[in-house]
């Protein structure tokens, strides 16, 4: 089966799981529905439930689509092959995703005790090495000096200030 | 009428409205020139500045940046072949020819005043058929938006990305995490799960910058840095005047292109330029030059995707629709500043929708003279690699979400949608379904329980006059028409004509 055949394919089953599993539990369990209504559609549940349906159906067509219809060739990306070889000499392009995403999220934990400025600086700093930026006198100014600057536009144009974290008596 | 232009006068005529404009323009321009960086993109990041300024201020701010970024697109399209935004794909096509015969300043020239020329008639379609269709809009009652919105939520879902079914599941996707939140009427909990930050549902700022900026940063991380492939070149003489008026014909004919496709929910600049482009070179006299770097392909190309610039806030204003994810962005300002286009708008706060008119046509004016200092100095602003731009968005990505509400939750949101984003950047399913039916999902809800309101639950409602049988048959057609094309394209292994791509 060619890759997009079965990236169609997977793209149907996992919204048709989306689906039931969102009419099955997701509803039942998460919207909360008066007893007292009169009319059915006008319920809270009646909406997603729709929805829901509306997903499973077309999930259904769309795999059906992925079965009987040709995919049509897409535009072809002149950079595809340097990619691969890129990926070749470095990290695996997935591993390399699911360090980033790690990180993004390790980013968003280190907000309460950085604040958004420090952790702001540490992170673009890291990035630019991890995109394979190597000149110093492009990251270090840059990493530390647009985070400030943001810091005081928000703080002083629009009146945000913020959060710094366990640096909040410097600011 | 008098009174009220002289409150728009009053509204619009400030420094603060004069400077803006340009910096939109010009920020829009620097955008739209950077190859990884999209409109939509730059608009999101805009918004976040826009929270402290007055509502026609900072409405007029991010209209500067998506027209800026329209034809910054066509900077880098024509010096390196990397079109800055999909729609300047188009002008590529004898932009860079042109810039290899070491003609790239006359290439560029013509681009900005074709740009400058469809702008401008698109801004005038704007003023003239807005009012109209608000007028007319002000007989719709809850069933005849509903079936509207139905309509553009197809056409969107259609033309977005390969295949009608992947639109439509990106579309119930947006609407079913619409419905987060309190219930609109009942006033009971949706999808909370107790977590409190959740009952005034998810903010719109937070799910348009993870769903548009964050994927392309985690994409860029399977891919190695964009070499920066520009080589300094002799830009040539620029184009006189004599010149231009040959393409004239051209540009009318694709600035019309333009307002139409425009005007029409979904279509974008995109298949403006293509049709713009295949419609002059079908009327050329030298057809065979087309593609060999023929000055009247570069502007139609940019006429067609200038001209849809004023006309996709025809339907915005209008009805309150937006037709595409950057109306979207502008309608997410419009209800920031506890204003909702449409009808009613026009009804109730004419003097601002007049003031918004005086800047747009203004921003036209903005567009030739950043154009021209664009030409001399900001194509170089393309070679910034990657490395260093995204970590650079992705800052301005936190800081934005944030502002919105000052709440951290509001990042963490961003960052799941992003892997949301990029989950469906890889499927091959397109956002733009999933962000404008996330922003008209409440409307559709409200509008289709406003209807059984009044009918007492009788779905008849929906079919109860020629406006509603009108919405519903558009839509059915276009249903028809989308899945004809796909299974065209299947057979000929094509992508469909009608696709815009993401």
């Amino acid at each position: 089966m060619e890759p997009s055949k079965r990236r169609d394919l997977f793209a149907g089953a996992l919204f048709l799981v989306l689906g039931v599993l969102t009419i099955v539990i997701l509803i039942p369990s998460g919207v909360d529905s008066p007893g007292n209504v009169e009319i059915s559609a006008l319920s809270p549940e009646f909406w997603p439930r729709v929805i829901a349906l509306a997903v499973v159906f077309v999930a259904l067509c769309l795999v059906a689509e992925s079965y009987f219809l040709k995919i049509p060739a897409a535009d072809p990306d002149e950079d595809a092959e340097a990619d691969a070889i890129y990926q070749l000499d470095t990290l695996p392009g997935t591993l390399r995703t699911v360090i980033l995403i790690f990180a993004l999220f390790l980013f968003y934990f280190a907000l309460t005790t950085l604040g958004v400025v420090a952790s702001s600086i540490v992170l673009m700093l890291s990035m630019m090495l991890f995109f394979g930026e190597r000149k110093w006198y492009f990251i270090v100014p840059i990493s530390v000096l647009l985070p400030i600057f943001l810091y005081l536009f928000f703080l002083h144009v629009a009146g945000v200030p913020m959060p710094l974290g366990m640096f909040e008596n410097i600011g | 009428m008098i009174e009220n232009l002289s409150i728009a006068f009053q509204l619009f005529f400030s420094v603060e409205n004069i400077l803006v404009i340009g910096i939109g323009v010009l920020i829009g321009t620097i955008i739209g020139a950077i190859p990884g960086m999209t409109t939509p993109m730059g608009v999101a990041l805009a918004l976040p500045f826009t929270f402290t300024m007055q509502p026609v201020t900072g409405i007029l701010l991010l209209l500067g940046v998506y027209k800026g970024g329209l034809y910054g697109g066509s900077l880098t399209a024509i010096l390196i072949k990397t079109p800055g935004t999909p729609a300047a794909s188009c002008t590529i096509l004898d932009g860079y020819p042109l810039a290899q015969k070491g003609q790239a300043r006359k290439a560029l020239d013509i681009a900005l005043y074709a740009s400058c020329v469809a702008d401008l008639i698109s801004n005038i379609a704007l003023i003239l058929f807005a009012g109209f269709l608000a007028t007319f809009a002000l007989r719709f009652g809850p069933p005849e938006f509903f079936t509207l919105i139905v309509f553009s939520l197809t056409i969107i879902a259609g033309v977005a990305g390969p295949s009608l079914t992947k639109g439509i599941l990106s579309a119930c996707l947006g609407l079913m995490l619409a419905t987060v939140g309190l219930d609109l009427i009942y006033g009971t909990n949706r999808f909370i799960f107790g977590n409190y930050e959740l009952m005034s549902g998810l903010n719109f700022i937070p799910v348009l910058i993870g769903l548009f900026a964050i994927p392309e940063i985690l994409d860029r991380a399977t891919r190695r840095a964009r070499p920066a492939g520009a080589q300094r070149q002799e830009l040539g003489n620029g184009a006189s005047f004599a010149e231009f008026r040959k393409t004239l014909k051209s540009v009318i004919r694709g600035s019309f292109i333009g307002v139409i496709l425009g005007a029409i929910p979904g279509i974008g600049g995109a298949p403006a330029a293509f049709l713009s482009y295949s419609e002059a070179r079908r009327n050329s006299k030298n057809p065979e030059n087309f593609g060999k770097g023929e000055p009247e392909g570069v502007a139609a190309a940019e006429a067609g995707n200038n001209g849809v610039a004023g006309a996709t806030m025809i339907p915005l204003l209008a009805l309150g629709v937006p037709g595409d994810v950057i109306t979207a962005v502008i309608l997410g300002a419009f209800m920031i500043h506890g204003l909702r286009p449409g009808p009613i708008l026009f009804a109730e706060n004419l003097p601002m929708i007049y003031a918004l008119f005086m800047g747009i046509l203004l921003s036209s004016a903005y567009l030739f003279i950043v154009g021209k200092v664009a030409i001399k100095t900001f194509s170089r602003v393309a070679l910034i690699p990657n490395r260093i731009l995204y970590p650079i968005v992705f800052t301005l990505c936190v800081y934005g979400a944030y502002a919105v509400n000052n709440n951290l939750f509001d990042i963490l949101v961003m960052l799941c949608m992003g892997l949301v984003g990029f989950a469906m950047l890889r499927l091959d399913i397109p956002v733009a379904p999933f962000l404008i039916a996330f922003v008209l999902g409440p409307l559709l809800e409200d509008n289709f329980r406003q209807s059984l309101l009044l009918s007492d639950g009788s779905l008849s409602i929906f079919v109860r006059n020629a406006i509603c049988w009108l919405f519903w048959m558009l839509t059915a057609l276009s249903i028809f028409v989308l899945i004809r094309s796909r299974i065209r394209a299947s057979r000929t292994g094509q992508a469909s004509v009608l696709t815009t791509g993401g």
